[in-house]
């Protein structure tokens, strides 16, 4: 092997390595790989990922190059039936490859450590939202207001700690954006941390396999300025308290006669992740609601209480009204 | 049907209504409600009906017999070897029986679990809903995973490695073929749990089943936990015998450092199923527990634990990767070695990686939990085992890349599967180290990325390994060879299909596809159209596959017991191998990987002793050997001696001459019949007068020797090549025949390593003259010998000079013309013309050549001229002088 310092070989197998490095490195920086970094840890994450293709590169290209010349240059020429030289090992080299690669692996692993302790570090004045997931389904509620939303509003620059919990199986909170996941687990508080950087709506992505509408499972993150966030804060809390005050009204609201029409919207918004085409096609997680054996009263009864995979209170006070008149309306 | 089937049928029948009257009595008697409890029933009845198929195909007949304290017979093989293929169908004992039956499982639910993948693939074509809905979907993907993870990629190793590896060690048999045989069949009943839930809701929690999802699932789930079951207890059993095997089997001479690097892999692949498998076993019967009798291990609001469950279940599933990859290294390094015709680069350190590996491996499971909402600081340990295993990974693909380097590759089929594999696995080794890094792996987990990464693991460690494995040791198994067009038409379509399929998906995990999802972002259509095609390309290859299996058994060309000429012990047996493997046991004497060096051998395989140690040249197996214009050549003098290496053959030339002249024939038979002499081979021979096709291929019927060798010049310059001889003689003769080709300068040259005599013949004006060539001739034909012609030039001052010049190209002229008169007549003769007078080069020749007798011809008595400097220079070589009267030129 040490023919290798010394031999005819170097020169072809460099030739061929730069080829298959500069293909690597073409791939590389002409595809996209990479969604936008909108927070502090995807940043620093997808900095690392960058540093992980690179060192990787480099044993990719060597062995690639490598596999490439054997195959082409120490191919047995046809008839050869004769042997190759009989070498058994060689100490000093197998030293190198094993050092080497430990040495990289070791930097890695250290610049790992550094990102991780880095995009968990707590800040004083981090905004707590709890996040709950059910089956198949997100909602956020914001500590000690009373609010509780189906979109996650966070503000930028402001450091947000989410304590993900599950109500019936795993789930997983995933913004790709924001290079954050976290696993929703019964039982569990599970925290997270997050640095918004950037305006914007993201998706929330249920990443652990929940059932049958898992596919379906989203939702939407919204970052917006710190002072637009204290807005609607101060709006939620008022529709909080008017919604306390109301919730009688909103019994009554329930059981007044519903408008087809904005039924419809709240049921695309609301509804259509399970029940495809509005209601009115098969093939999602919920059933075509057309044609069934309904009448006003069930259909509330199940919005209400929930059936099955469909949980219970997705929509209520008016909306409920609304979208019961469309579910019969369609029926 | 045959009698077992018949009794498994009925017993597995009994089973089952007996669990259904078991579960209705109890649950009547403690009066619980409801009374029909789906869950309970297929658990029970699942069990049952496995154990009674179990029963009634004989697994437990001998065990029975003894335990009623009835005699049995430990030595009654009539379990053992098949007469016919019907005879696969049923219960056997035979480790190369049940090897194959293993394979045939094993690539049974290759199929159903890739065609579940086509389905799934067709579905995520485009978005939106294609074939199936979101429940069915997660029931494709799941038993996906479960047929291809439980009862294809953990157990085909064991099909293999029960094939191959007792003939490897020289063994008889494995250590408890009972044992093996019921191994086997725990796997059929795995798999009929897992496809048998189609029917009552597919279990759809992914093959990983955490709960609660798990929990809620339909008794299909049930069926999933009982088949996980009974293929754990295949994997411990089988197991367990490789390791007694290893331990206990090897024959004599085969110390732990000359076993074949698949025996190493095997055994450490056995004691991490050993250690590893109890744990999925535990994992799985608490979650049943939890479905059919109500505990509460994994009830989070009762105070089970569900994070518990996933340290269970990684504490063997990481290993289990290990599992699925071991085996195949060793497989990959076996070929390798092989088709690069080099020794395995350092192959104390490909073990000693190995077995790191298997310590490794019980250390990073959790890295499979770093978003699991699990224990936080157990992340950065898990990091850093994750990040050390690298490194006895990237060890082994350096030794790989290092044999590679300065062989004589043969690219070969079994080969093209290990080169696809270092470049397949090499991503996936590579993709392995992002998800080690706990940040980058809370970017990664559970995304496309993820399912990209463990195809590429789990493709290029798991089913390019055993493709090469099948393709490698087909001829073995069968005796017959695959088609080598087909072969290679199957990996090509294979791996293209495999980057195509699986490249992109590192892409859509990168930009936030989760994994396990019947519906995707639009902006995902056309790269998951892309992988759709991909997977279909896979899908023909398969096909391909198979075709290529089917035609090769009808019809394919026998296979010679060492194709690929391997240096392991299952090359010394026939294709396929006799009953027990070996007549004798074979005694092994060196390494497995001696290529490269004369005469090396591995074991020496003994006759019989009834016929008295090593075999003799009456006991040796014939190999016909049929050349013309090749013989003396190097290429085949070596290839003769290497084979000759092995102990085990006799070689019977057989020259047929066509239309040529038989005395060159004879001539040069007699020649390589010396040098093979020489190196003590006896070898004998005939020339035949007729067509070479039509003598070789009836020879070959009528001897039926064990192969049938051809040796010619490359294919463009030969006559037997134009009219297809190889083929043709195989056909004709029914016996493998395999092609050597020697190159022409090779073939007409003085053979370099010869212990022939070398007689040289010193002349000056006789060089050119028939009566020379005469003489020469007719030496040989007293005794077959080398023959080197010097002729010294006495040259007139200035030697540059014209008259110089043109005495020294007349020279030439006379000498070539004689050695190709010599030559011709096939006479092993070389010569060379010396500027220098008889007595400066003489002693100069005499040292370079070192012949054993030299011979002076000369005209017109200028031999004694001649004589006196040769006599002065040849030292104790014996001088002869002879006088061939009229000089040359003057008629």
């Amino acid at each position: 092997m040490p023919a290798v310092y010394k031999s005819k070989h170097i020169l072809p197998l460099v030739i061929i390595g730069v080829i298959v490095a500069a293909l690597t490195a073409a791939q590389a920086l002409l595809i996209d790989w990479l969604p936008p970094a909108t927070s502090e840890q995807a940043g620093r994450t997808f900095t690392l990922l960058w540093f992980l293709f690179w060192s990787s590169a480099i044993f990719f290209v060597i062995v690639t190059s490598v596999i490439i010349y054997s195959v082409w240059k120490f191919r047995a020429p046809k008839g050869d039936m004769g042997d190759g030289p009989p070498i058994h090992g060689n100490t000093k080299l197998e030293i190198v490859w094993t050092t080497v690669p430990s040495v990289i692996l070791v930097i890695v692993a250290i610049y790992g450590y550094i990102v991780l302790e880095r995009n968990e570090a707590v800040a004083a004045d981090a905004l707590t939202v709890d996040v709950y997931a059910q089956q198949f389904a997100w909602s956020y509620g914001y500590p000690a207001t009373g609010i509780q939303t189906g979109v996650l509003v966070v503000p930028q620059g402001r450091q947000v700690e989410l304590h993900v919990r599950a109500r019936d199986v795993i789930h997983s909170f995933w913004v790709p954006e924001f290079g954050i996941k976290g696993d929703a687990v019964p039982g569990i508080d599970h925290v997270l941390w997050i640095n918004p950087t950037t305006l914007g709506t993201y998706p929330v992505v249920c990443s652990e396999l929940c059932g049958v509408g898992h596919g379906v499972m989203r939702s939407k993150v919204e970052v917006v300025t710190p002072a637009a966030f204290q807005a609607w804060l101060t709006k939620s809390k008022a529709d909080v308290a008017q919604g306390t005050a109301q919730a009688d009204a909103a019994a009554t609201a329930a059981n007044a006669p519903g408008d087809v029409a904005a039924g419809k919207t709240v049921f695309e918004a609301k509804c259509g992740g399970c029940h495809a085409g509005l209601g009115t096609e098969a093939g999602g997680v919920g059933p075509k609601l057309t044609g069934l054996p309904l009448t006003l009263a069930s259909v509330k009864t199940q919005i209400t209480n929930g059936k099955g995979l469909m949980p219970g209170g997705i929509v209520s006070g008016t909306d409920m009204a609304d979208v019961a008149a469309y579910v019969m309306s369609i029926n | 049907m045959s009698f077992w089937w018949r009794r498994a049928i009925v017993s597995a029948v009994v089973g089952v209504l007996f669990a259904f009257l078991l579960v209705f009595m109890l649950r009547a008697i403690f009066g619980l409600d409801p009374l029909w409890q789906g869950n309970v029933v297929a658990t029970v009845a699942g069990l049952f009906g496995g154990l009674g198929f179990l029963y009634g195909i004989g697994c437990f007949d001998y065990w029975l017999t003894w335990a009623k304290g009835r005699p049995v017979s430990s030595e009654d093989h009539s379990f053992h070897g098949v007469s016919n293929w019907k005879q696969y169908f049923r219960i056997n004992t035979d480790h190369k029986v049940i090897g194959i039956q293993y394979m045939a499982m094993t690539l049974f639910f290759m199929v159903c679990g890739g065609i579940m993948a086509l389905l799934i693939r067709t579905e995520l074509a485009a978005p939106g809903q294609q074939i199936v809905d979101g429940q069915a979907y997660n029931g494709l993907l799941s038993m996906h995973a479960t047929l291809m993870i439980f009862v294809f990629a953990v157990p085909v190793f064991g099909g293999i490695a029960n094939y191959v590896l007792p003939i490897m060690l020289g063994a008889k048999d494995m250590a408890f073929p009972r044992l093996n045989a019921l191994s086997f069949w725990f796997l059929p009943v795995s798999g009929f749990l897992f496809l048998a839930s189609t029917f009552t809701g597919m279990f759809g929690a992914a093959w990983t089943a955490y709960p609660p999802l798990a929990s809620q699932g339909t008794a299909g789930q049930t069926l999933f936990e009982l088949g996980v079951q009974f293929a754990g207890a295949s994997s411990i059993a089988t197991a367990i015998n490789f390791l007694a095997t290893i331990i206990t089997m090897r024959a004599p001479g085969m110390t732990i450092w000359r076993m074949p690097i698949l025996a190493w892999a095997t055994g450490v692949t056995s004691v991490l199923v050993v250690f590893a498998t109890p744990f999925i076993a535990g994992s799985q019967f608490l979650t049943m527990f939890d479905r059919v009798m109500g505990t509460h291990f994994f009830v989070p609001d009762q105070g089970g634990d569900v994070i518990m469950y996933q340290h269970i279940f990684w504490f063997y599933s990481h290993p289990a990767v290990y599992i699925m990859l071991l085996p195949g290294f060793g497989i990959i390094s076996e070929v390798i070695a092989t088709f690069a015709r080099k020794p395995l680069f350092g192959y104390r350190a490909m073990a000693f990686s190995m077995v790191a590996i298997g310590v490794l491996g019980f250390g990073v499971w959790a890295h499979h939990m770093f978003v699991s909402g699990m224990a936080a600081w157990l992340r950065v340990p898990m990091m850093i085992t994750t990040i050390i295993i690298a490194v006895p990974t990237g060890v082994k693909m350096w030794s790989w890349l290092a044999t590679l380097w300065r062989g004589k590759i043969h690219m070969k089929a079994p080969m093209l599967w290990a080169m696809g594999f270092l470049f397949t696995f090499l991503i996936g080794g590579l993709s392995g180290v992002f998800n080690g890094i706990v940040p980058a792996d809370i970017q990664l987990s559970d995304t496309y990325f993820i399912t990209a990464h463990l195809h590429y693991v789990l493709y290029g460690g798991s089913v390019y390994t055993i493709f090469a494995g099948i393709y490698y040791w087909f001829p073995k198994a069968t005796g017959k060879m695959l088609n080598e067009r087909l072969s290679q038409w199957h990996f090509w379509l294979t791996f293209i299909g495999t980057q195509i399929t699986f490249m992109p998906m590192h892409w859509q995990g990168l930009q936030g596809m989760p994994r396990r999802v019947a519906d995707y972002d639009p902006r995902f259509a056309m790269i998951n159209g892309i992988e759709t095609i991909g997977s279909y390309m896979l899908g023909i290859a398969t096909i391909i596959f198979f075709y290529n299996v089917v035609i090769s058994l009808r019809k394919g060309d026998p296979a010679p017991w060492n194709p690929w000429r391997g240096r392991t012990l299952e090359w010394m047996v026939s294709s396929p191998p006799p009953l027990f493997n070996f007549d004798v046991i074979p005694q092994v004497v060196g390494g497995p990987y001696q290529y490269g060096i004369p005469d090396a051998r591995h074991a020496v395989v003994f006759a019989p002793e009834q016929f008295g140690g090593e075999l003799t040249e009456d006991t040796r197996y014939p190999v016909l050997v049929v050349a013309n214009d090749t013989l003396t050549s190097q290429g085949l003098i070596d290839e003769i001696r290497s084979r000759n290496a092995d102990g085990l053959w006799s070689f019977e030339f057989l020259v047929p001459v066509g239309d040529d002249d038989r005395a060159v024939a004879e001539r040069r038979l007699a020649t390589t019949l010396a040098i093979l002499a020489g190196f003590g081979i006896a070898a004998t021979g005939r020339v035949a007068d007729g067509e070479v096709i039509t003598v070789a291929g009836d020879e070959g019927k009528s001897r039926q020797p064990y192969e049938i060798l051809v040796a010619t010049l490359p294919t463009a310059s030969s006559a037997w090549m134009r009219q297809d001889a190889v083929d043709r003689i195989r056909k004709r003769s029914g016996i493998a025949t395999s092609h050597i080709v020697v190159r022409g300068d090779d073939a007409r040259a003085l053979t370099a390593a010869s212990a022939l005599p070398l007689t040289m013949i010193v002349a000056t004006d006789a060089v050119g003259a028939d009566a020379l060539a005469a003489v020469v001739m007719a030496r040989f034909d007293a005794q077959p010998a080398r023959f080197t012609i010097i002729c010294p030039l006495d040259l007139p001052q200035p030697r540059w000079g014209s008259e110089s010049s043109e005495i020294r190209r007349q020279a030439g002229e006379r000498m070539t013309a004689t050695i190709n008169a010599l030559v011709s007549v096939g006479v092993q003769v070389q010569g060379e013309v010396m500027d220098d007078g008889p007595a400066d080069a003489l002693p100069l020749a005499i040292d370079a050549f070192t012949p054993t007798q030299i011979l002076v011809a000369g005209v017109n008595g200028e031999a004694a001229a001649l004589a006196g400097a040769a006599n002065a220079a040849a030292g104790e070589t014996p001088v002869e002088i002879v006088n061939l009267g009229a000089p040359a030129g003057s008629e």
